[in-house]
């Protein structure tokens, strides 16, 4: 078991060192002149290359990794050029925004998926019918659309959406700070009102962002009930004289439930992607938004920083869930691949 | 199978007797269709995509602009069908790249094995903590955004999924005795890999790639919506979602409406068709979702 975590942690190391080498590679070879974008065109030529001696661009590419790496492992993720603020801080306030937003969209397409699954799974065959076509549309829909068509529909013509834009309609004030999920804090502050107008302005993009996720896993989980019906269990559950609905709801979803608990997990790295786009069309105030901004302004250190919270999340995520496994099922621990 | 396929090659209506019975009649017809569109479409409807007439900005649908107009006055249906076709084409040939390179990647790191293996096994890893998206941001900032950037990063992303599907074919390929009694028989590694490994992992691959156009399409139209992808004016639907979203909360609905249904169809029709080859080339569900 030792050697498993060992040599698992190790292959997570190997990915993140690549990681942090193409988002820094990626980022240096582009042609802007990052000097020039914060001095402006009318700046002169001495005090651009004075700041590019500065700022390190002149460099060799080796140190400047090396010395980028070593001020990322002291938490120094750099001053983003453009706003003047360090790019830790900005992310620490930011990411609260799109972790609500990727739990609320994860939370709700789970509560969709599961009862889906395992309708589909069932006897009936339109209801299989329907939720593959609910599957497919679900995945085929762009989800930048899709947030666009729901702005149309629920604020444009039905008007019972809030604006949107932010996280809170004008007049409300955040919450005191707790966990930085408006929604918890109000709750924990007593701000009833406040948890409401919160818990609206969510309800959009989190459909938008959960919908696409709602479709993969409600497949995952047809599959997985459908496996195990085939169990002993639940014959044995069926000659008991269960009824139809208490095997399937009772026995069935909570044994199927477990490969789709894991892929959403999986899936929360997918979402910081996702979360970019839609927090586009909503103006939300996340990570998402801060990076579609730096990347169109040139500014290298919140995109680079970006790219590795994205890229940390998704390793550990994926060690988490192998060593889980490893955990679970010894037969993956000693199998060489 | 493989000599079911090469005697049916040049025979359109066996063919279609084969897709038929493999259950894919439906989804064959709706390619078929969506390649007409894409491509005949702007010869039919002759509307120019790029020609700019303010006097007719943002009209709503009509009998002379079926999809209305734009912001410049240009017609919506035009730029839909050019729209049709750039996706058509960036998607394809980006996923067909990522196919080629993937499945040379996977072989040599499948039979080369050892440290090879591993340190080029990291670095597709590492590319796989990369969503399209990101890497299509970070490649349009390095060579300038347009269909190139979008198209690489598809590609780039992609090869992991080609090249780990291929590899773990030569892997399971070495372990089989009819390799080895191929190999005892004097047969060379190149008279291995086409007559054996190619065939083998042809189906997986197919499958992979009908689902990577999907996945293709979106990815370029989200690149296109946030202003990196194709530029101006070039009709893209991600790109023309982006410039009628202004108009979205005063009721203009169709600027940015109207091509996100065209995205869905061609996305729509690629997974469908991936699902149908899978559940044809495999009726136990032995590849993956």
């Amino acid at each position: 078991m030792a050697s498993f975590i060992f040599k698992r942690v190790l292959a997570t190391v190997a990915v993140l060192f690549f990681a942090s080498v193409i988002a820094f590679l990626l980022l240096r070879i582009s042609p802007g002149d990052p000097a020039r974008q914060v001095l402006g065109p009318q700046a002169s030529a001495q005090a651009v290359e004075k700041l590019r001696d500065q700022m390190g661009v002149n460099d060799p590419l080796p140190k400047q990794y090396v010395d980028y790496m070593g001020d990322i492992l002291q938490g120094d993720l750099g001053i983003s050029w453009r706003t003047r603020i360090p790019v830790k801080d900005e992310l620490t306030t930011r990411i609260p925004a799109t972790l609500e937003l990727g739990l609320y969209a994860i939370a709700l397409s789970i509560i969709l998926a599961i009862p889906l699954g395992v309708l589909a799974a069932g006897s009936r065959r339109w209801i299989d019918r329907s939720s593959r076509v609910f599957a497919v549309v679900g995945l085929g829909t762009p989800p930048f659309w899709l947030g666009l068509v729901l702005i149309l529909v629920f604020f444009t013509w039905l008007a019972i959406a809030p604006p949107p834009f932010g996280r809170l309609s004008e007049g409300y004030l955040p919450p005191p700070h707790v966990t930085g999920l408006y929604t918890v804090d109000a709750l924990l502050a007593g701000q009833i009102n406040t948890f409401f107008n919160a818990l609206a302005h969510l309800a959009l993009p989190a459909i938008t962002l959960g919908l696409p996720l709602a479709a993969y896993l409600s497949r995952i989980m047809r599959r997985s009930t459908a496996d195990v019906f085939r169990l002993d269990f639940i014959r044995t559950a069926r000659a008991k004289g269960a009824s139809e609905r208490r095997v399937m709801f009772r026995h069935a979803m909570p044994n199927a439930m477990l490969p789709v608990l894991t892929l959403s997990a999986l899936y929360f790295g997918e979402l910081l992607a996702g979360s970019l786009l839609v927090e586009a069309v909503f103006g939300w105030p996340g990570v998402g938004g801060y990076v579609s901004e730096s990347v169109l302004a040139q500014d290298y250190a919140p995109v680079q920083g970006a790219i590795l919270l994205g890229a940390l999340t998704y390793c550990l995520l994926n060690l988490g869930a192998d060593l889980l496994y490893g955990v679970v099922d010894p037969r993956i621990r000693t199998s060489k691949s | 199978m493989t000599d079911h396929r090469e005697r049916s090659r040049w025979n359109p209506k066996e063919m279609w007797r084969a897709i038929d019975r493999a259950g894919m009649k439906g989804v064959t017809i709706a390619i078929i269709i969506f390649i007409a569109v894409a491509f005949l479409g702007p010869l039919v409807w002759t509307d120019s995509p790029t020609q700019v007439n303010l006097e007719d900005a943002v009209k709503a649908p009509s009998l002379a602009h079926p999809f209305g107009t734009d912001e410049y006055g240009r017609d919506v249906l035009a730029r839909f069908l050019g729209g049709a076709k750039l996706s058509l084409i960036v998607g394809v040939c980006s996923v067909l790249a990522a196919a080629l390179i993937g499945m040379v990647i996977g072989s040599i790191i499948g039979l080369v094995g050892g440290f090879t293996d591993g340190v080029i096994g990291r670095m597709l890893d590492g590319i796989l903590a990369f969503p399209a998206l990101i890497m299509g941001m970070a490649l349009a900032l390095a060579i300038g955004p347009g269909a190139l950037a979008a198209g690489l990063a598809v590609a780039i992303t992609g090869i992991p999924w080609y090249a780990r599907v291929v590899r773990s074919e030569v892997l399971s390929l070495r372990e089989r005795e009819f390799i080895d009694a191929e190999r005892a028989l004097g047969a060379s590694r190149r008279h291995i890999i086409i007559r054996h490994l190619i065939p083998a992992v042809t189906g997986g691959v197919a499958v992979q790639a009908s689902l990577g156009v999907a996945y293709a399409v979106l990815a370029i139209a989200a690149l296109g919506f946030i202003g990196l992808g194709v530029q101006p004016p070039t009709p893209e639907w991600g790109a023309m979602i982006t410039e009628g979203r202004t108009y979205l909360t005063s009721g203009q609905w169709w600027m940015s409406i109207i091509p996100g249904f065209g995205i869905l169809a061609l996305v729509t029709i690629s997974i469908l068709f991936g699902e149908a080859l899978r559940d044809h080339l495999d009726p136990h569900g032995k590849l993956h979702f």
